[in-house]
Parts: C-alpha cells; structure tokens; sequence
C-alpha cells in the first residue's frame, strides 16, 4: 500500500544553521564544493552535483534593519515533474510515495532533466556523465513508512533540523500542519502562503512544501511554478508525429518497392525504355 | 544497351560533398534516434554524435570552394520552381509504382529533386542551429534551449522521411535507380537524362555537347 508522504520546511522556524546541508553530504557522501568567499553569508550560490540541498539566505533592509529570509531549496518533488517528463530512458520517475526518484543505471546523462526543470534543480555531474539531485533519503523513506512512520528513518536533513523547521511524515499530515502554521503566520505576515501544498497548478504541488511568511519570490521560487510549454508540444504532439512521419515513409517505400517488383513497373525511361 | 552513351552531370567535388553529408547524415541519425526513441545508449554516442555535426558541416563550405558554379546551380535551380514542377510532384505518388504517364519534361533538377533540395537545405540549416543551441546551452537562455529540442526532434523526422524517399529512388525504384552512377562517377546514360530530364536533354542537344 502506497502512502504518499511529504517534507515541509517552515521558514519562520529556520535559523539557517545548515545542519540539513551538512546531514544531506553525510548520508549521500558527497564531498564539499569548496566555493570563494564574496561577501555572502549563503555558502552555495546554487545546487550542483555534489550538493543537493542548500539554505538560501537573503538579506533585505526594513526601516533600517535588517530582515534574513531563509530557504532550504532542493529538488520540490513536483507532483508532475519536469524532469521526468523530459528524461527519454525513464530514469527519473514519480514514485507512489511521492519522491521522484532516479535510476542511476538508466541515466544516460543527457541533461534533459536539467534543461526541463522548473527549478533547475538537477545537474549533470562533468565526471560520472550522470545526472544528480535530492532523492528525499527514498532509502530511508522506505524503512520509515517500513516501520511505523519511525523518526530514526526520516530523510536525514529532516532527522538532523535542530529547530523543528523540517518536518517529515505523511502528505496528510503535512497539509494539515502547514495549513495551521499558515493560520499562525497570517495574523503576523500578511502575504504569508504555502508553497507546493495546493496542487492546483501544473506541476501540481510536490512533496517538499513550504509554509512562507512573505511571497514566494521573496526565497527565489517562481510565485506561479509551471511546468514548461514546449514540453507538451515535444512530447505530446511533435515526437508522436514524427514517429508516423517516419513510418509512413517506410511504408509508401515498402509499398513502392512491393508493387514495382510485382507488377515490374516503374520501367519506362531509363536504360529499360526499349 | 551495349552502346549506351553518358552525359556529364556533377562534378567529383559535388560527389564528394554529397559522400561526406550522405554518411554524417546517417550517422548523425543513427547517434541520435535511440535518444528520440527512448533506448539507453552509451553516453558515447552523444559524443560520437557531434564529431558527425562538424563533419555535417563541411560540404557546404568545400563546394563553394572546390566547384562555386556547380553549388550555384544547385541552389538556385532549388528556389526556381515552376508549374511543370508542380506537375511532377502531382503524379509522383503515380511515378512510384511506375504508372505515371504524361509527365512535362523536367529540368536539371525535376521537381521532386527540387523538393529534395529545398528540404535538404531548410532541415540541415534548422538542425545546425538548434544542434548549436543545444551543445552549447550555457550560452542561451533555458527558454530558448527548451525549444530547440522539439524543432530538432521535428526537424530530424522531416529529413528521415525525405531521405527514405531519396534511398529508394536511387538505388531500389526501376525507373530512377540509373541516376544513382551520377553520384559516384559523376555521369548519367543519356537516354536517363532524355526520359527524366528532358528539358536539361534539348540544352545539351542545342549547344551541342551531345
């Protein structure tokens, strides 16, 4: 029985420590990208192939103070994913649970993923030729849902998060909290929102979600995420044609060829005219 | 037709550049396919793949070179299309199975070559800049980059389509297949060129060169 679960990061919560970007190199054992200092606090400007989560750290002057707006940005788990739509080889798929996953024996590194992305979260790795990015822990998750929902198995950036700011359980479950946090912040942020919970766009929610104080451009996310626009045209309307494109010429070919050969036909001119 | 005379029809440097696309072509196809299909290659053929674009581009260039009046004509006979053009692509599903009958005598170029070449010409020139896009997406924004694939994925079907037809008409179909030594050692018999190029045939008869 598939249970569909979820991650969500509550903001307000987050003291950006970067603990979960530290459990996250841990448990996939992926080394440090050593990046330059340039006067920013955020250590990663953006997810690469050998970091797959980050905090987002933005600094913004209110009435001379200033405001830090935090972020764990990763891949969202999009409930119809760019990146799975784009992959040929099916090596990214939308799993039961909800985590989309992907199959390093079918990856071909083709960088289709990273091009049809919403975030631009995966990235080829110029090494391996494989593609790369947050798979939600989908071991650990196996055993959490294994084993009665057990906290030990959460994703390790959720097990890791000393502020309670990543939660981690049943989509249910995390709807609910993140709609009551949203209640919470309202009365304080007036633009406060959930993010990835609704599913009423086209990449239909996902199951990293978010409950934000301020809009979700405020944390560098598209305020209305969409899947991209060619990729149907690509996948629904030009490879379907041009794949009977193609057979139909090999079949008025074969045709030619079967009828000329019963009926000896096509022989007038040429060296056969006689 | 122990007597068959030949008539001179391309150059050896237009059937060289014809070689060179004809085999990039197809190996740019068979590189690039399973990716369309959906079947797992080794990451190697993606390399494999744009040594084939370099050498795809190389033909165009060594004519304009090597035989400057022989591209011309090809070209422009390519946009210079006329009714008995059109007349020949009307009975060409019937010229397949070799039942047309009262085609109007046809140029250099008759009309299915013409749009052979015209399609030849627009595809290559439409997958050498989405393929640029492509190899080069770091230079170009996400949006464009994401286009690109379903108008290279368009334009490979075209051309695989046109270049089904073109194998056929030069090695298997009766009627066609003599033009097929035009293209290796650069001559035609003349009673080809009579039949299927007539107007081209009456210019050589005028001047005298046959």
């Amino acid at each position: 029985m598939a249970v569909e679960i979820a991650m969500l990061h509550d903001v307000e919560k987050c003291s950006a420590c970067r603990g979960c970007s530290v459990a996250c190199k841990q448990w996939k054992n992926l080394p440090a990208d050593k990046t330059p200092f340039d006067g920013d606090y955020q250590s990663h400007k953006d997810l690469s192939s050998k970091t797959y989560t980050l905090i987002r750290m933005k600094e913004t002057m209110v009435d001379d103070k200033v405001r830090w707006d935090f972020l764990k940005f990763q891949c969202m788990h999009c409930g119809i994913a760019g990146c799975v739509l784009g992959c040929p080889t099916n090596a990214l798929q939308k799993e039961e649970t909800g985590i989309v996953s992907h199959d390093i024996d079918k990856c071909i590194g083709c960088g289709y993923c990273e091009i049809n992305c919403t975030f631009g979260v995966p990235h080829v790795d110029k090494e391996t030729k494989k593609s790369t990015k947050c798979n939600l822990c989908i071991d650990r998750v196996e055993k959490y849902i294994e084993n009665g929902y057990d906290r030990k198995y959460m994703p390790s950036c959720a097990k890791t998060c000393t502020a309670d700011a990543i939660l981690f359980g049943t989509r249910e479950e995390m709807v609910k909290i993140a709609n009551e946090r949203l209640a919470v912040l309202r009365e304080k942020y007036p633009d406060a929102c959930t993010y990835n919970v609704e599913t009423d766009n086209s990449i239909k929610g996902g199951a990293m979600m978010y409950v934000l104080p301020y809009k979700p451009s405020v944390y560098g996310l598209p305020d209305e995420p969409q899947l991209a626009p060619s990729l149907s045209v690509w996948k629904d309307k030009i490879q379907p044609a041009g794949k009977i494109l193609m057979g139909a010429a090999v079949v008025a070919v074969a045709g030619a060829a079967v009828v000329n050969t019963v009926t000896g036909g096509g022989k007038h001119g040429g060296d056969d005219h006689e | 037709m122990n007597n068959e005379k030949y008539v001179k029809r391309f150059s050896k440097f237009i059937v060289i550049a014809h070689w060179t696309n004809a085999i990039s072509f197809i190996m740019l196809v068979l590189t690039g396919l399973p990716l369309f299909l959906g079947v797992k290659v080794p990451e190697l053929l993606q390399i494999v793949h744009r040594v084939f674009a370099v050498t795809f581009l190389l033909p165009t260039p060594f004519m304009i070179l090597m035989d400057r009046q022989g591209f011309m004509q090809w070209t422009k006979s390519a946009w210079s299309w006329s009714k008995r053009d059109f007349q020949f692509l009307a009975v060409f599903p019937l010229e397949l199975i070799g039942k047309a009958k009262n085609i109007p005598k046809q140029d250099f170029f008759n009309g299915g070559q013409k749009l052979n070449s015209v399609l030849t010409i627009l595809g290559a020139v439409t997958m050498v800049a989405t393929g640029f896009i492509m190899w080069f997406k770091e230079s170009f924004p996400v949006e464009v980059v994401r286009w690109a694939y379903p108008v290279h994925d368009a334009g490979m079907a075209v051309m695989v389509a046109v270049i089904i037809g073109h194998i056929y008409l030069s090695v298997g179909h009766p009627a066609s297949r003599p033009s097929f030594i035009g293209m290796t050692k650069g001559v035609v018999p003349e009673s080809y060129a009579k039949a299927h190029h007539g107007r081209w045939y009456d210019e050589l008869k005028e001047k005298n060169e046959i």
